[in-house]
């Protein structure tokens, strides 16, 4: 038997697929994948907190601690009831406002009727309209249940990701692509909120006035906002501004600054 | 997640892919330049041995192997596709290397001792990862291949 050695140049043990071509498809496959499965929670969750009784969630959920500025938290849940007899809501006695210690001026809508406003947020204000607004936009999300809707939604998301995925980065991925969705979902909700809060004021003043002076201040202060446009929870200022802008037009709103009124019953120390 | 988490994530993604690239590009140059130099030793899966047995003049067991990692990369594709099955073919490239490498390597020792065939010619090949952790925290692909085979000299 003779021995003649042939060289074999072909690799056949190894598939010739690019790498990155492959990471590409199966990220692609798997966004569209968890934009259905986000629909999926989303309806889910919707159907759910429909049946949540707000008296549950406000037994359950709202803690009664005492108050940094109780004289000027009554004043403003007086203005919150005020504004919440204008919308459609049945249970304004349940919402509730509190003010809480934070550098960083923000409002949030939370759970069982809750809103919170942070006092660098009540000094960053100028006028009772302007204030009236923000309250007005939490006040929507609240009685749209926003807040229950999110949690919901995520806690369904999340429990689908960690049953199927096991691998921390892939994990990470997934929550970045799911993280779009919910964002691009909530900065539909927050245009919502927004034009909602415009009616409710035009209701309570008869004037639309104080709408778009915050944003308008925020604008100036923060200019690379727009930069980080994609991973906000928010539409930019600059939209909504315009957003806000054509809706009152649209509607033939009233909107004069001269009938803005002063914040008078707001001292801070 | 933050934007910087994210930047950084897909860095790192980028880097060990090509570097990872890099060095199976080079790998694999070296395999095919070492492959073509030892081409003259016939290296057989048989148990009988082709010759006479009067023409043997020495028998000597020779292996050796190699313990290959792969990359970050190749990692996060192949945590992909297990989420939706399919060819891991990441990881295709790395056991080819190593068991080519382990191959080599036995034939370089063959060569040591002047044999002119080896037979019965196997390879193992095992997961170092679950020697190393066996709680899959740590999830790091690296596989050793050893191959072995029975060198046999003839008499001239």
């Amino acid at each position: 038997m003779k021995y003649t050695p042939v060289d074999i140049e072909e690799n056949l043990n190894v598939s010739k697929v690019s790498p990155l071509v492959q990471v590409c498809q199966i990220m692609a496959g798997l966004f569209i994948v968890i934009a259905a499965l986000f629909v999926v929670c989303s309806i889910c969750a919707d159907f759910i907190v429909q049946y949540i009784p707000i008296e549950w969630e406000h037994k359950l959920l709202v803690k009664h601690t005492k108050s940094v500025y109780p004289k000027i938290e009554k004043k403003l849940n007086t203005l919150v009831q005020g504004l919440c007899k204008e919308t459609s809501s049945k249970d304004c006695n349940y919402y509730k406002l509190n003010i809480i210690k934070c550098k960083q001026p923000n409002a949030y809508a939370s759970l069982g009727g809750q809103i919170l406003l942070t006092d660098s947020f009540l000094r960053f204000i100028e006028s009772e309209n302007e204030l009236s607004f923000v309250l007005s936009h939490e006040l929507s999300h609240i009685i749209n249940k926003d807040p229950e809707k999110n949690l919901s939604r995520q806690i369904l998301l999340g429990l689908l990701l960690s049953v199927f995925v096991q691998d921390a980065q892939v994990t990470e991925m997934l929550n970045l692509s799911a993280n779009n969705v919910t964002l691009a979902y909530s900065r539909e909700v927050e245009k919502r909120a927004d034009l909602e809060a415009v009616e409710t004021i035009n209701r309570y003043y008869g004037n639309t006035a104080g709408s778009i002076d915050m944003f308008e201040r925020i604008m100036e202060k923060d200019k690379n906002f727009e930069l980080f446009y994609y991973f906000s929870t928010h539409p930019p200022y600059k939209s909504r501004i315009e957003n806000i802008k054509s809706y009152i037009k649209e509607n033939n709103y009233l909107y004069r600054t001269s009938e803005k009124k002063p914040l008078k019953f707001i001292k801070l120390k | 997640m933050d934007i910087g988490q994210i930047i950084i994530s897909i860095i790192l993604l980028l880097v060990a892919f090509s570097s990872g690239t890099l060095i199976e590009k080079r790998h694999y140059k070296s395999i095919r330049k070492r492959e073509k130099a030892y081409l003259t030793i016939p290296v057989l899966s048989t148990k009988e041995v082709p010759v006479e047995a009067e023409t043997i003049e020495a028998v000597q067991l020779v292996g050796d192997g190699v313990v290959i990692a792969g990359d970050h990369f190749k990692m996060f594709l192949a945590a992909l596709i297990n989420l939706i099955g399919g060819r891991i073919t990441t990881y295709e490239s790395l056991i080819d290397r190593a068991r080519r490498e382990a191959t080599l390597r036995m034939m370089k020792k063959a060569r040591l001792i002047n044999a002119d065939m080896i037979i019965n010619f196997r390879i193992e090949t095992s997961n170092v990862n679950s020697i190393q952790d066996t709680s899959e925290k740590h999830k790091n692909a690296a596989i050793e291949a050893f191959a072995y085979g029975t060198a046999i000299r003839v008499k001239k």
